[in-house]
């Protein structure tokens, strides 16, 4: 199939190296401490925040950093067709564990220990990319729960079809089976956090699409900034200050 | 967290800062000791931001990030609302009942020590039930143990301190109940931790003394002033 | 960049799914013309000073490419509307469309209306989606003409009626193609038009010429939506319709719901369906179903007969000639097993152009004016189809190209258009170029960028070559080469050493391509393409450009060349002991001919190193030939000939069979032995994406008309399993010399070919090769001549280290596609080399009426079929003539296969010699054909 035609478009009418429509939201949750949506194209993720809290599991306990804990999971009416999904299954628990592993390392879980995080994913529409935006939306609902960490993670997938790179795969391109890299980093840090691959890839178009993905997560860092920025915003203003 | 160090560079000051910013090298800077707030955080000689907000100098030598975050960060002095998890207690037995547990909002439960009232004795251990508000004030603040709590003011007296009884609690910051009073009689105790208690005479004054207290707090501060004279 | 949003909603049918797309619409899509002020020129492809700008509808590209592809035609914009609909339409069309936009000498530009923010429309409510297409097209014209402005005109050209008065309703200028291609000025383009098809005519408009011709001849075509409703309940069969290439009568479609062929008897209930094409088909009730026999050599109403040809060297090319229900075993009822049927419906055609020459008839009156023709395709598979032209004089002795159009029910014949002319009919040139055409032969000259990617010449081992270290220097070691007579691309060569352990180390010396031939250079793309060499007999089409194949890789005598190398040591009893493969330099001592080699194996009085050398070697393969044997490897013969061409005029001197000595086999056997250990080398290390050869195990049904012949001569055939079937074939031995091969023959025709494929479509079990016994085989020792070698070097050159895997054997799709379209190259290749022996069989029996002996091969009705052994042709030899009943003075039993003179007095069976008469005789002009005749 073609996925980039001639012309250099692809299928939506995205170049290779263009990012679908973001769009974000902090506070939709108002019972958890920190929460947001977040959109890529027609994905769609909402992550809530809860703790840093009472452990909940006293075995679980550390005394000396806080509990990070980790929940995704598809809405029934995320994909096209409506299926009941078994509630912790493979796919999921992996997610859950990758989502939970890549925000532990920017949390500065030191500072609060003897707590627990937890963090709620739930996909709300799926079109391919959700763990990038599931990763997007968790920083953003970490941030707005306030939760010290080093760094925003910001993720972005980049994948490798017709002999292009291409930037933030959609599910059309995603179920090509081609090779998809999920690329977390900590942009202020330039540190990697998360890298997954699906398929095999030749090592330098390796590197040159890992390098795009680490470009589409800098734009959504610089996004994400944005969306801090004008909730900083909004909340001073409130304050009366 | 102490170190030494000259001003931060000024332009920072009142702006927005958000996690994994530097805002300071302490290799470059010599002379003066400064004191770090909440969401700042030093990793060697960098002082790097851990929450997004906005970053406030103190003078002489305090820095701090000022955020929103729905989590109360006890601190010892504070005067905060509580509500009783867990009331009950043994003074015989159990070392782990010697103590109340009380949300206070923040990362972990408080702890309220049973004889932590005026006069408390053995014999005079109040009777909670779980869900009882109390006004408090915390006693102990240490990173990696559970505040400590306590009914007494520093000299040993009730004070204001003790159990909430009826009205109804919120959790808005407002500047303006001086303004609320002029009109309605109404009793009210503001916790630090962000918990605010309000009583009246009659229900209806409960709810809409407590009504415009959230209102406003979510209003604008341009709006602030006309939404009052309408009260 | 803008990126606004819009959604486009699908429903797809089955099951109801809301499929919900971002279709994001941009404003960085430039107009394409290089005069404009607004848009970024840098990818602009028309011409700067076109006066029309013209903008075609997807029916015009669908119908017209013809005309479109003529240089005339010029300053096009094809939107990127009317490209999605022509490949969901016609993926030939739309593949040509593609090559026009990429065309650099072409000035076609691709518009991506449906992105650019001002040209993208929305469906609207009760808006059919080819309306809105339509509407699409005038939208994005429209944004042509306001943007260019005065600078060109800008033109809509459709045949749609409603959609031309609706662009004038718009103001937007629009015509007809043919009153488009009228205003070129040039009366040939016309005859590229095609004309409307009959349903889009109303009666009233077809002015038919031969009212008596206007009656229904074929049944309706039944609508998709009941054709998909019978295959769900069963009563329709979807297959691919394969014309039977002797009987263009006759046509099976192999269907999975029945998990048989159906058999479709006659144009009537092939209902226009051509060869290729996905049709839908319902049987016929079994009274209906007809008996082989009856069938005889085909006569139907159009005179049509069996035509002498090659024998055929493998299943596929063969006849499908099925068994008289009689004769199979096991089958106890009467009634005919297979079931027949007829087409109802066609769901995808598989029209393409045809290859041949108009049905000689007299000029019509008036000069000059339009003139209807019938033209006769070359393969015969095809019927005969209808033309206009306006150049009938012109046209009449040409072998000419056509394109199907339509075939509407009421015509006997499709209707097509004329596409060009390749030359005169009987031009050894033009029929040759026929042969090329019809088996989509590329033999175009290499473009410069090809060109581009030779090393510079002349060429030689460089020292870094030599100082590299994964390139062992082997030009110490003798190495020689064996080949045919005045071969030139010499790709591998041989060296055998004795050790003083007493072992051998045989060294097997293939041609380095792949350090030449880099992956995803132009050259590279090229040869992929190509695939294969193809020999015809007077020319050889190279896949290669010429330095590369005849000098810089070809291991000629005396000169350093670059190896890819597999090294055995080996025991005197043939046991290989270790392999070792490695890139080598060698110099070739000596490039012999088969004939120069076996000369001096057989000379007793030679001893020099060399001649020991070709002796072991033979000792060795002769082993090795023998185990392969044991394994259960087959014997097989196929019947090549072989031409002697006169170097002047190009014209074949003599004709005779290949003759086959013990050097070609030595050859061959370490050849075999190379390919099988690089298999496994490879295939040990990139399990899923090996490029192998299997050989699939041939059913008994393709075994079936083998052990008829041989039991109508009173010989069982073992079919069991390859070794059974290689150890019956041995004692196959019958009263003449020439029996045992003629056996053999037999049994490589009904075998079907051997097929590259990607080891991770298959199964283990399924990679064995029959033929050779091999559990996994590929093809490792002729990289100048088939791409599949070059695949399997790289392959083996990763597996050593030496350098990396190019990205296609990533993806396993493109490597699938790869293989399949080797196997169609290959395949092609074989059938154009076949077509150029039957054509140069032809030129040379034309001046040489000769009596030989032929063989039997089976009996008709009406005849019998005789295999030539020594032309290595087969046809048919007719007893009565046409049209009459019975066998005359001859009494014909097909089933028991034999024919007798009334009198008594000489009785022919199967596999017997009889004496036959070969001449070619003109029965119709420009048409001349091989015929035999019994001599008795």
């Amino acid at each position: 199939m073609e996925f980039v035609n001639p012309e250099g478009l692809r299928l939506d009418g995205r170049r290779p190296m263009e990012m679908r429509q973001l769009r974000a939201e902090i506070g939709v949750v108002s019972k958890a401490d920190g929460s947001a949506v977040f959109e890529m194209g027609n994905t769609k993720v909402i992550a809530a925040v809860y703790g840093p809290r009472e452990v909940q599991n006293r075995s679980q306990q550390s005394n000396d950093q806080a509990l990070v804990r980790c929940e995704y999971s598809m809405a029934n009416f995320s994909t096209g067709d409506r299926m009941r999904k078994p509630k912790g299954d493979r796919r999921s628990t992996e997610i859950s564990m990758v989502i939970r592993q890549t925000m532990e390392a920017c949390i500065l879980t030191h500072l609060m220990p003897r707590s627990q995080i937890d963090i709620f994913v739930q996909v709300l529409q799926a079109d391919g990319g959700t763990r990038s935006a599931c990763i997007n939306a968790a920083t953003l609902a970490l941030a707005d729960a306030g939760i010290p960490m080093t760094d925003i993670v910001t993720s972005c997938s980049a994948g490798f079809l017709n002999g292009t790179p291409l930037l933030d795969l959609n599910y059309v391109e995603d179920s090509a089976g081609g090779p998809d890299v999920t690329v977390g980093i900590l942009p202020k840090l330039d540190k990697v956090t998360l890298l997954q691959m699906d398929s095999k890839l030749q090592m330098e178009t390796f590197e040159t699409v890992m390098q795009l993905a680490t470009e589409g997560c800098k734009a959504v860092a610089s996004y994400i900034r944005e969306v801090l920025l004008e909730n900083t915003k909004q909340l001073e203003s409130r304050r009366g200050v | 967290m102490e170190s030494k160090s000259s001003m931060p560079s000024p332009s920072l000051i009142d702006q927005q800062v958000f996690p994994g910013d530097v805002v300071l090298d302490m290799s470059k800077i010599t002379s003066q000791t400064i004191k770090l707030g909440g969401g700042l955080h030093q990793d060697g000689d960098l002082i790097s931001v851990t929450k997004a907000g906005v970053m406030r100098f103190s003078k002489p030598n305090k820095y701090w990030v000022e955020s929103s975050h729905k989590q109360y960060v006890p601190s010892a002095g504070d005067n905060v609302i509580g509500v009783v998890v867990d009331a009950r207690y043994s003074i015989n037995f159990y070392v782990m009942y010697q103590n109340f547990s009380v949300d206070i909002k923040c990362s972990t439960l408080a702890f309220l020590p049973v004889l932590a009232f005026e006069g408390g004795t053995r014999k005079s251990i109040p009777k909670f039930e779980r869900g009882t508000l109390l006004y408090l004030r915390v006693v102990k603040a240490d990173a990696g143990m559970n505040p400590e709590l306590s009914c007494r003011d520093a000299s040993g007296k009730a004070a204001n301190y003790g159990p909430l009884k009826d009205g109804l609690l919120s959790s808005p910051t407002c500047p303006v109940l001086e303004s609320l009073g002029k009109k309605i009689a109404f009793e009210i105790s503001v916790g630090l931790n962000g918990r605010v208690w309000v009583n009246s005479s009659t229900p209806p004054a409960v709810v809409l003394v407590s009504s415009t207290i959230i209102q406003m707090a979510q209003q604008d501060e341009s709006l602030l002033h006309d939404q009052l004279h309408i009260v | 960049m803008l990126q606004s949003k819009s959604f486009v909603k699908k429903t797809k049918q089955g099951k109801v799914l809301k499929v919900v797309r971002e279709h994001y619409l941009r404003d960085d899509i430039y107009c394409g013309a290089p005069f404009c002020k607004v848009c970024d020129v840098a990818a602009a492809r028309l011409d700067s000073n076109a006066s029309t700008i013209i903008i075609v509808d997807t029916n015009v590209v669908l119908h017209q490419i013809d005309l479109l592809e003529n240089p005339a035609v010029d300053n096009v914009v094809v939107l990127s509307i009317v490209l999605e609909e022509v490949k969901n339409k016609n993926l030939a069309v739309y593949n040509r469309l593609r090559a026009l936009c990429s065309n650099t000498l072409r000035r076609f530009f691709v518009f991506s209306n449906e992105y650019h923010k001002d040209t993208y429309v929305k469906i609207e409510p009760g808006e059919s989606p080819n309306d809105r297409n339509d509407r699409a097209i005038r939208v994005a014209t429209q944004w042509y003409q306001h943007h260019i402005g005065a600078a060109a005109r800008v033109l809509l050209v459709t045949n749609d009626r409603d959609n031309k008065r609706k662009a004038i309703e718009g103001g937007i200028p629009a015509e007809t193609v043919e009153s488009y291609a009228k205003s070129l000025g040039q009366p040939a383009l016309l005859d590229l038009i095609v004309q409307a098809p009959a349903e889009d005519v109303t009666m009233e408009d077809a002015e038919d010429l031969r009212p008596s011709k206007r009656k229904t001849i074929y049944a309706e075509h039944k609508p998709m939506s009941e054709i998909t409703s019978g295959m769900h309940r069963g009563i329709y069969h979807q297959g691919k319709l394969r014309v039977n290439r002797y009987n263009p009568f006759e046509a099976y479609v192999g269907s999975e719901s029945i998990g048989d062929e159906i058999i479709i008897y006659g144009r009537t209930n092939m209902n226009r369906a051509f060869d290729g094409d996905i049709v839908a088909v319902e049987l016929l009730p079994q009274d209906c179903w007809k008996e082989e026999k009856s069938l005889a050599i085909a006569n139907d109403e159009d005179d049509e007969d069996d035509d002498v040809h090659l024998a055929p060297s493998s299943a596929d090319d063969a006849p499908r000639v099925s068994h008289p229900s009689q004769i199979s075993i096991g089958n106890k009822s009467d009634m005919p097993t297979r079931p027949s049927g007829r087409v109802i419906g066609i769901i995808k055609r598989n029209w393409h152009t045809y290859c041949g020459s108009l049905e000689p008839m007299p000029m019509p009156a008036g000069d000059g004016g339009i003139a209807h023709a019938l033209f006769v395709s070359k393969d015969r598979r095809v019927p005969k189809i209808r033309i206009q032209t306006r150049q009938l004089g012109n046209l009449l002795d040409k072998r000419i190209i056509v394109a199907v159009d339509s075939w509407d029910r009421l015509s006997r014949y499709p209707s097509g258009h004329y596409v060009r002319t390749i030359g005169e009919i009987g031009d050894r040139d033009t029929e040759s170029e026929v042969v090329l055409i019809e088996n989509d032969i590329d033999a175009r000259p290499f473009s410069s960028q090809v060109l581009a990617c030779l090393p510079p010449l002349p060429w030689s081992v460089s020292a870094e070559d030599i100082a590299n270290p994964i390139r062992q220097d082997l030009r110490h070691i003798r190495v020689f080469s064996v080949d045919p007579p005045g071969c030139r691309d010499i790709d591998d060569a041989l060296h055998c050493t004795f050790l003083p352990s007493g072992h051998f180390e045989v060294g097997v010396h293939i041609a380095d391509v792949t350090n030449f031939l880099h992956s995803g250079t132009p050259l590279d793309d090229e040869a992929s393409q190509r695939g294969t060499s193809v020999y015809l007999v007077e020319r050889r089409i190279d896949m290669l450009p010429k330095p590369l194949t005849e000098d810089i890789c070809s291991l000629r005598a005396d000169v350093e060349r670059l190896t890819f190398s597999v090294i055995w040591e080996m025991t005197p009893e043939a046991e290989i002991i270790s392999t070792r493969y490695t890139k080598a330099i060698v110099k070739s001592c000596a490039a012999l001919s088969y004939v120069e080699a076996q000369a001096r194996m057989d000379d007793s009085r030679m001893a020099d190193p060399l001649t020991t050398d070709l002796r072991n070697l033979n000792k060795l393969a002769k082993i090795m030939r023998q185990k392969r044997i044991e394994r259960g490897a087959l014997t097989l013969a196929s019947a090549e000939v072989k031409f002697q061409i006169d170097t002047e005029t190009h014209d074949p001197l003599d004709i005779g069979m290949y003759q086959i000595r013990e050097a070609n086999q030595m050859i061959e056997e370490f050849m075999l032995a190379a390919n099988i250990s690089v298999a496994k080398k490879i295939l040990e290390h990139f399990p899923p994406t090996s490029l192998l050869r299997r050989h699939p195990t041939p059913t008994n049904d393709m075994l079936e008309p083998l052990i008829q012949t041989a039991a109508s001569v009173g010989l069982s055939l073992d079919v069991t399993s390859s070794k059974a079937l290689a150890d019956s074939l041995d004692r196959a031995v019958g009263d003449d010399p020439f029996f045992n091969k003629l056996i053999r023959i037999l049994a490589t025709r009904c075998m079907s070919q051997a097929v590259y494929f990607c080891s991770g479509d298959l199964s283990p079990p399924e990679f064995y090769h029959y033929g050779l016994a091999a559990p996994v085989y590929t093809h490792f020792t002729s990289p100048i001549r088939r791409y599949a070698d070059v695949i399997v070097h790289r392959l083996l050159a990763a597996s050593l280290g030496i350098c990396r895997l190019p990205d296609i054997f990533q993806d396993r799709p493109r490597l699938t596609g790869i293989a399949d379209n080797l196997n169609y190259r290959h395949r092609n290749a074989q059938m154009a080399s076949r077509g150029s022996v039957e054509l140069h069989t032809l030129i040379y029996f034309r001046k040489r009426p000769t009596y030989t002996e032929a063989r039997i091969l089976k009996i008709r009705a009406n005849g019998f079929i005789v295999f030539v052994p020594k032309y290595g042709i087969e046809g048919p030899v007719y007893l009565t003539s046409r049209g009459q009943k019975g066998g005359g003075e001859w009494i014909i039993d097909e089933q028991q296969q034999k024919i007798k003179k009334t009198n008594g007095e000489v009785s022919y069976g199967v596999l017997q010699p009889v004496r036959i008469h070969m001449e070619v005789v003109e029965s119709q002009p420009n048409r001349p054909k091989l015929e035999l005749t019994l001599v008795c």
